[in-house]
């Protein structure tokens, strides 16, 4: 019988992360997500997320599972990757929230980088000009680690990505759940960033919350970059998950509920195309991978 | 391609003044730089006009008919307006627009026949706007068979196929443009048009005018009869007069698949090219289309 496999004319190029001794990459297919027959796979990365000072809005069941590590990130991260086998660390910058001075804040983040063999993430607010002003200082003082820089936003990323790329960052560049408009930051990216140093967070949202959108965005944007061959596309996907997941009333009534409900997002999304997904809780962690591998 | 001029139209902050204080000069001048510019139809966008429906059209069709001799394409989902600008209007309108809305079939397809005007069908209908070329081919064959039956002949009806912003739906322009080359096939006399400048909606300012140049020489290859356009775009005028072929020449080359070599081109070309791209699906849009 004929075997009839497509071949794709694009690829995401292979992103390597982290410092020498720490690195992972994410990345490097030349095919659709799971489409082993058709092609090399990609990398994929299950991260747990991380929280530099005491997380608020995290919800009480899990305070509680992180209770004797939550106030402090480098025991949070390390328990994360050796405990809990996190691939690589998301580490969300909440300290920003109480405004306290970047150089510190920076000096936090090196902590956790140089604690943990895996990759990291570092993500700011999302607010443009607070993001703007404390990305570069973490930058900057971790000049050389190789972290993941983000959320790089059209009114931002002039100044975040120039500091990512002076200091050796990949970074996220982040756009509202639109194709096009993922596509055009990368074109405004892509002047002066290399675009295989930058991944793609077109959003989230969880399960019986919108996921359909995140995932026909997600789906499209593969689509685009390994089937029609889109240079401006061709970035591994970020999903954050965790923080969709876990507001969602379901989780918030149930731990258990939130941790099925943090894995069918999470698979879900890798299934359109995301190549690395933000998790936080082990067990939803140790239900993906069980998929995954 | 006929074109309509859509400069007169509500959602203008100077038109609604205009309309709203009864001053005819503004509006009058609008009317006349439209001819000037050279379009063939003059669209009067009043909306839904829920004060005083009747008077307000009246007046506007007056005003606008004491300064030119352009045929009026009457733009209003009010039937009562509608009527009575129908009444005063000296040449044969354009009712602008019905569809394949309940509402609409009982309330503006009569006063088509019942003047003798022209009309907008747009594909729409009670289940709304239709996906692709096939549906948009059901639903307006549905339609213009029930104006057949209350006398209204086909040569009169001008389907809508509906255009949405190229942000929105790029693969809605090619399910567009197949539907507008099915149409002399299924309904044969029929003509058609467009609201052009639709698929630049949401697109940097600046860059409206030639997303709505490309549009407007796709549709007229694939057969479109006329369309509703900004009549102060220059370029699109000159275009549809014919007098810029080497831009026509490569879209109409996009359209037919090719590969061209941007090298040769001018910056000028090389943005057309780009932007039929675009429109034809080659290229994914994005704001900053050109700057690839």
């Amino acid at each position: 019988m004929e075997k009839l496999i497509e071949k794709y004319p694009g690829e995401i190029k292979e992103l390597k992360l982290g410092a020498e001794g720490r690195s992972g990459v994410v990345g490097g297919q030349n095919a659709l997500p799971f489409h082993f027959f058709e092609g090399r796979p990609g990398k994929l990365r299950l991260a747990l997320e991380v929280a530099d000072s005491e997380p608020s809005d995290w919800t009480p069941s899990l305070q509680e599972f992180y209770a004797d590590v939550k106030s402090s990130p480098v025991a949070w991260a390390k328990k994360s990757v050796d405990v809990f086998g996190a691939e690589m660390i998301f580490l969300t910058l909440n300290s920003m929230e109480k405004d306290v001075p970047a150089e510190e804040i920076a000096a936090g983040v090196k902590r956790v980088a140089e604690a943990v063999n895996v990759p990291l993430a570092v993500f700011g607010l999302g607010e443009k000009e607070k993001d703007a002003a404390v990305l570069p200082v973490v930058a900057a003082v971790c000049s050389g680690m190789n972290l993941l820089l983000g959320p790089v936003l059209k009114e931002n990323y002039q100044e975040i990505a120039t500091a990512a790329m002076e200091h050796g960052h990949a970074i996220i560049a982040q756009s509202p759940m639109d194709i096009n408009l993922a596509k055009d930051l990368n074109i405004r990216l892509g002047k002066f960033f290399p675009l295989d140093r930058v991944v793609i967070d077109p959003l989230t949202c969880a399960a019986g919350y919108g996921l359909d959108y995140a995932f026909s965005t997600m789906e499209r944007i593969r689509l685009s970059a390994v089937v029609h061959d889109d240079k401006t596309l061709q970035s591994p996907i970020i999903a954050r998950v965790g923080k969709e997941a876990w507001k969602t009333k379901e989780a918030i009534q149930d731990a258990g509920k939130g941790v099925l409900w943090e894995a069918v997002t999470a698979f879900t999304l890798m299934l359109a195309g995301a190549d690395i997904v933000t998790l936080r809780h082990p067990e939803s962690l140790q239900r993906v991978r069980a998929l995954v591998s | 391609m006929i074109l309509i001029g859509e400069n007169i139209q509500i959602l203008s902050k100077a038109v609604s003044e205009a309309l709203a204080g009864r001053q005819a000069g503004p509006l009058q001048e609008l009317a006349v730089s439209q001819a000037q510019a050279g379009v063939h139809w003059i669209d009067l966008n009043i909306g839904p006009a829920r004060k005083n429906p009747t008077e307000t059209m009246g007046w506007l069709v007056n005003a606008i008919q004491e300064v030119v001799e352009l045929p009026l394409s009457l733009d209003t989902t009010n039937p009562v307006a509608m009527e009575a600008g129908l009444a005063l209007c000296r040449r044969k309108a354009l009712i602008n627009s019905a569809s394949g809305t309940q509402d609409s079939k009982e309330r503006m397809l009569p006063l088509t026949a019942k003047f003798g005007a022209n009309v907008v069908i747009s594909v729409l209908n009670d289940g709304g706007i239709p996906s692709d070329a096939a549906a948009r081919a059901e639903s307006i064959m549905e339609t213009i068979e029930y104006a057949n039956g209350l006398g209204i002949p086909t040569e009169d009806i001008w389907v809508d196929p509906i255009l949405m912003p190229v942000g929105v739906g790029q693969q809605d322009i090619l399910e567009v443009v197949e539907f507008v080359r099915m149409l002399p096939d299924i309904a044969p006399g029929v003509k058609s048009t467009i609201g052009l400048s639709n698929v630049s909606n949401g697109a940097p300012r600046h860059l409206r005018h030639i997303l709505n140049q490309v549009m407007m020489v796709i549709l007229e290859q694939a057969g479109l009869y006329s369309a509703i356009v900004d009549s102060f775009d220059r370029d699109l005028v000159e275009i549809n007069a014919g007098r810029k072929p080497q831009i026509v020449s490569i879209i109409q080359k996009v359209m037919d698949g090719e590969e061209l070599d941007m090298k040769s081109m001018s910056p000028v070309e090389k943005d057309y090219y780009k932007t039929a791209r675009v429109m034809m699906g080659r290229e994914l849009y994005s704001p900053s289309w050109l700057e690839i």
